[in-house]
């Protein structure tokens, strides 16, 4: 025990002296990184965010490329087998899955009203329309077949007075083995909960709402989860993707007129 | 006779400033967030009953193995094999194993290696008592061109791996990658170099409900991992520690604010108790503690609140526990081996109310979700634990009833030949009881759009 003091003393001590001549060293520093700053000139890296929604002004940040959207054979609500591809690609795609029993407030219906939101805003705009869809996919083939897909799409596109509408593809799979490789290719959670009693699989799934924001490659750049996911942010997150979309047209046209002046 | 007695003192004084040296760098290796309230707000929480703490393992040359290894501990009472050690995954090799995360849907950890640079990822859903090593991220440093992967912390669908240093020059200059949760790398951020910012990192901690993302910063290898003799007689390398704290915008991820937090601010955490949207952190050097809270025009400031211990004692503050309520914290100091808990009901009057000593070192504090059980670990780095007697290595487990600390059960790393306990994480054997902490961003239901 005397020894442990001991070595702890002395231990205490060396660190004295490296304390303080850290201090000495670290004011040194920094009246050196005063003056240093002066002469340095360089632009700001701050940014500002807005004070009404939190969030930064669309096309001022990256969506950068996550993974692709994984290749799979899909149901629509005719009951017709297309590639996933054809509803996640050619337009900017917000995907979500879902299953029609779902009664989580924090889930599948949190993201269907917000799906509604974001279509009511987009819809006022005509040149929107036509470049965003939403697709929901479902998890429970065995009961959400394409007929009730075919209800979920009228239910869900109707005019409301907007000119135009949104297209909004509900999908579904065969069966639980052509659904897994979608599922785990997005990276979807989900388990099916079993009853306690007889053991025997419920009805309902655990899962966590995640939304997939896809843009027109058919690359996802953004992934929500219930814990951050607003309208706001998804309208802003489309906007940014239109905004990157139109620099890189404005790019190539500058690059075709340079080409062109060349030939002359 | 007294030159001889003179020339001995020297030479102790010698090893005792060596020593202290050492200890002074271990300051800045600290633990992180090893405990429920601090994980990713994104990650689905246990707060229930634990029934396992997975404990990332520095290997000790001629201990067992030697190697780093993933040490799975039974904590939960009505086991038989409670507060015994389950099992042991050894990743072979030492590349200084420190922190670890788990992935959004916590069926994933990602442990890292700070001198090797690997990145393990292990599953632990499929059998949470019995975790299982999947993949090896092998180029960290060749694909986001950092070095150190230290902070590994959950968002949706991605982990963002904060590190501590980079490859060219191996200093203090550092950013965060980013990267899909199946291991693929999308992107690196580095760390602000303008307004006052020195572009070291540390720890990240997002509040999603802000888009608020807080920052801290240590140092760079050519500091962490340098020989001691060195390092002193360098005064350039004596330079290198952080000395700032940056609030981001966690969606654009572009710097807010630059905060001058001197002493190598270490640990971040956010109180997620609703209705809060305050952060802390504590400086190694200076013992301090720090608050960000908005201000009444909505723009981030930093306050110092308090002091932690008798800083002329250089008590050493390494890893933080905020509690989930938010009313209080745990802060754990290396040098006298003590847990500290802090009134935090009034951020800005921060105030010590409880001390304990653990051991001789202790590092690392786990509470429950519920804050009834706490867990204790001790290592800091490899080369900087203390030394014969004074280096305790375990993890003891104690419940907590408002007042006191009662030890409940402890094991001896060394004795296991496990090696050097470290980072802690809780996990169930059953996943489906895992309850997300709902955060959202605040909307007034204005659109962004015009």
């Amino acid at each position: 025990m005397k020894g442990s003091k001991v070595i702890r003393i002395r231990v205490l001590i060396g660190f004295a002296i490296f304390f303080s001549a850290w201090l000495v060293v670290w004011g040194v520093k920094n009246i050196k990184t005063a003056s240093q700053a002066e002469l340095f000139s360089s632009s700001s890296e701050l940014t500002v965010v807005s004070k009404i929604t939190g969030l930064p002004e669309a096309g001022t940040y990256q969506l950068h490329k996550i993974f692709p959207v994984p290749e799979n054979m899909v149901l629509d609500s005719k009951g017709k087998l297309q590639p996933v591809s054809k509803y996640t690609k050619g337009k900017t795609t917000l995907l979500t899955f879902f299953y029609q029993r779902c009664s989580d407030i924090d889930g599948c219906p949190y993201a269907m009203g917000l799906f509604h939101q974001v279509k009511n805003q987009l819809e006022k705009n005509e040149s929107t329309v036509d470049s965003v869809r939403f697709v929901h996919i479902s998890f429970d083939p065995d009961r959400d077949t394409p007929m009730m897909m075919a209800g979920l799409e009228k239910r869900n596109t109707s005019l409301k007075g907007h000119k135009k509408n949104i297209e909004w593809d509900f999908l579904t799979t065969a069966s639980v083995d052509k659904l897994m490789p979608l599922i785990d290719g997005f990276g979807q959670n989900v388990d099916v909960n079993m009853d306690p009693v007889t053991g025997d699989p419920s009805l309902n799934y655990s899962h966590v709402l995640k939304v997939f924001l896809i843009d027109e490659e058919g690359f996802v750049r953004e992934i929500y989860s219930t814990y951050y996911l607003s309208a706001e942010m998804l309208l802003n997150d489309i906007e940014t993707l239109a905004l990157e979309k139109k620099k890189l047209r404005q790019n190539y046209n500058k690059k075709l007129k340079v080409i062109e002046y060349e030939n002359l | 006779m007294k030159l001889k007695t003179s020339v001995t003192a020297l030479r102790n004084i010698s090893k005792v400033a060596v020593m202290g040296l050492t200890l002074g760098m271990l300051v800045q290796i600290p633990s992180t967030y090893a405990d429920e309230a601090s994980c990713s707000p994104f990650t689905p929480l246990v707060k229930g009953q634990e029934d396992f703490v997975y404990v990332w393992t520095l290997g000790m040359k001629g201990l067992g193995d030697e190697s780093d290894k993933l040490v799975t501990v039974d904590v939960n009472p009505k086991s038989k094999k409670y507060g015994k050690v389950i099992a042991k995954l050894s990743v072979g090799g030492r590349g200084e194993a420190h922190h670890m995360g788990f992935t959004d849907d916590r069926k994933f950890m990602w442990a890292g290696a700070l001198d090797s640079n690997k990145i393990f990822i292990f599953d632990v859903a499929t059998n949470p008592a019995k975790p299982k090593l999947v993949k090896t991220i092998a180029n960290f440093v060749e694909k986001a061109g950092l070095v150190g992967p230290h902070t590994f912390y959950a968002a949706p669908g991605k982990m963002i791996v904060g590190a501590l240093s980079n490859p060219k020059d191996h200093g203090g200059r550092t950013g965060m990658a980013v990267y899909t949760n199946a291991g693929d790398y999308v992107s690196t951020t580095m760390m602000p170099t303008t307004d006052g910012a020195d572009g070291f990192g540390y720890d990240l901690a997002i509040n999603p409900n802000k888009n608020a993302m807080l920052t801290t910063s240590f140092t760079g290898w050519n500091n962490y991992m340098m020989d001691l003799g060195k390092l002193i007689k360098d005064p350039e390398a004596m330079k290198n520690f952080g000395n700032t704290s940056v609030m981001w915008d966690y969606k654009a991820m572009k710097p807010i604010k630059i905060f001058k937090t001197p002493g190598a601010p270490l640990e971040a955490r956010w109180s997620f108790k609703p209705g809060d949207n305050w952060a802390v952190t504590t400086t190694a050097l200076t013992s301090q503690v720090y608050v960000y809270k908005e201000d009444a025009k909505g723009e981030w400031q930093q306050h110092m609140v308090g002091t932690i211990g008798d800083p002329s004692k250089i008590p050493l503050p390494v890893d933080i526990a905020l509690n989930a309520d938010g009313q209080s914290m745990w802060i754990n100091t290396f040098m006298d081996g003590t847990t500290r808990l802090w009134d935090m009901s009034d951020p800005l009057k921060a105030k010590e109310i409880y001390t304990k000593k653990i051991g001789n070192q202790v590092n690392m504090v786990s509470p429950s979700y519920d804050g009834k059980r706490i867990y204790y670990t001790t290592s800091l780095v490899s080369n900087w634990d203390m030394k014969e007697k004074a280096n305790d290595q375990f993890l003891k487990a104690y419940d907590w009833d408002g007042k006191d600390l009662k030890l409940v059960f402890e094991i001896d790393f060394v004795k296991e030949k496990l090696g050097r306990a470290h980072h802690m994480k809780f996990q169930v054997r059953d996943l489906k009881t895992l309850q997300p902490l709902r955060a959202s961003l605040e909307s007034n239901n204005k659109f962004a759009s015009k």
